[in-house]
């Protein structure tokens, strides 16, 4: 498709697949991409470990109970930030990909967090907060080495996959389960306690691994959003 | 004897001239890859004047190739545009015409 109209950048064909492609990227940023988001929800799980073997307590746990909101705010700046030359927001066919799977994954953090909130909660009633007792047993045997398992095949779908809010939400989730301690005291919720201080473990095993690929991914999403803002800004230069 | 190129050439004599602008083409490109699209990132995309741009969405529009919605975000107005399916179907058959033609009359 050739013009010889100079009031439009995009009008030989080489240009109109340019533009096609450019706005398919920018998209992406849209809805699943969030590269600053995904560093962002790396460093909160780092900070759930750190804060964790300090011992959970005072303004470390206040800072939990406010991660939640915290992260709402940030992926609305990411958001912001992400597509600030204007909403372009991407097919909706386009995310079918990331499939049954993945829904799955942030369902089970969304409800992991809600957990945390409840129990954080009633955390916050208490001081001190009670030592950490790392699991035994062969449930927690189990759970570790399922976390041994799963946790370099979720970081490779981290690392070579785009960035997903849901991918972030679930680890912010996953962080904020692993800050949970559940109250001791309570005989008819021992069992309860004991299962999700096993689970606890489990993912403080993993969240190392999966907060690091989370940040790798992240920084490689936000290099590919800046190149995508020049060949932009090229586009609207040729004009 | 028929010229084996006068098909295509009537093709590409009938092509929708609505399409056929090409700053209205390169809107429609750029719907076709999204499910929205804000004015703003038209605007910055194509580098047209807002007067510009405003006049060739309004004759998409009337041609019933675009819809559009307006809203506020944080009390600005702001104005998004998607592709209808007649839109997208403009623009297939605009391109294959113009695809068509010119590989016809290079050969």
């Amino acid at each position: 498709v050739t013009t010889t109209d100079p009031t439009v950048p995009a009008s030989d064909a080489a240009r109109l697949d340019e533009l096609a492609e450019v706005t398919r990227e920018y998209a992406t940023y849209s809805r699943t991409a969030y590269g600053t988001a995904a560093v962002m929800a790396g460093i909160a799980a780092l900070a759930a470990i750190v804060a964790d073997a300090s011992g959970h307590s005072g303004p470390a746990r206040l800072a939990f109970m406010l991660l939640p909101a915290g992260w709402l705010l940030l992926l609305a700046a990411a958001r912001a930030y992400y597509q600030r030359h204007g909403i372009v927001v991407e097919p909706a066919q386009r995310l079918a990909y990331r499939g049954v799977f993945l829904a799955f994954v942030y369902l089970l953090c969304a409800a992991m967090a809600a957990v945390q909130a409840v129990f954080l909660a009633a955390n916050m009633l208490r001081d001190p907060a009670p030592p950490f007792v790392p699991a035994a047993g062969p449930f927690a045997t189990m759970v570790t080495l399922a976390a041994a398992v799963a946790v370099p095949v979720l970081a490779a779908v981290v690392v070579h996959s785009r960035t997903d809010w849901m991918l972030t939400s679930g680890l912010v989730g996953l962080a904020l389960f692993a800050a949970l301690r559940p109250p001791p005291t309570r005989p008819d919720l021992a069992n309860l306690s004991q299962a999700i201080l096993v689970l606890r473990w489990g993912i403080l095993c993993g969240l190392p691994v999966l907060a690091g690929a989370m940040v790798v991914s992240g920084v490689r999403d936000h290099a590919r959003y800046r190149r995508l803002e020049r060949r932009l800004a090229a586009l609207k230069g040729a004009a | 004897v028929t010229d084996p190129k006068a098909p295509d050439l009537q093709g590409l004599l009938e092509v929708d001239r609505v399409v056929h602008e090409p700053a209205r083409l390169a809107i429609l490109t750029v719907l076709a890859n999204a499910e929205e699209v804000q004015f703003k990132f038209l605007e910055e995309a194509l580098g047209l004047t807002r007067g510009n741009l405003s006049s060739h969405v309004s004759k998409l529009e009337d041609a019933g190739y675009l819809v559009v919605s307006k809203g506020f975000e944080d009390r600005i107005p702001v104005t998004s545009y998607r592709i209808t399916a007649r839109g997208r179907k403009a623009l297939e058959t605009y391109r294959a015409a113009m695809l068509q033609g010119l590989a016809r009359g290079k050969g």
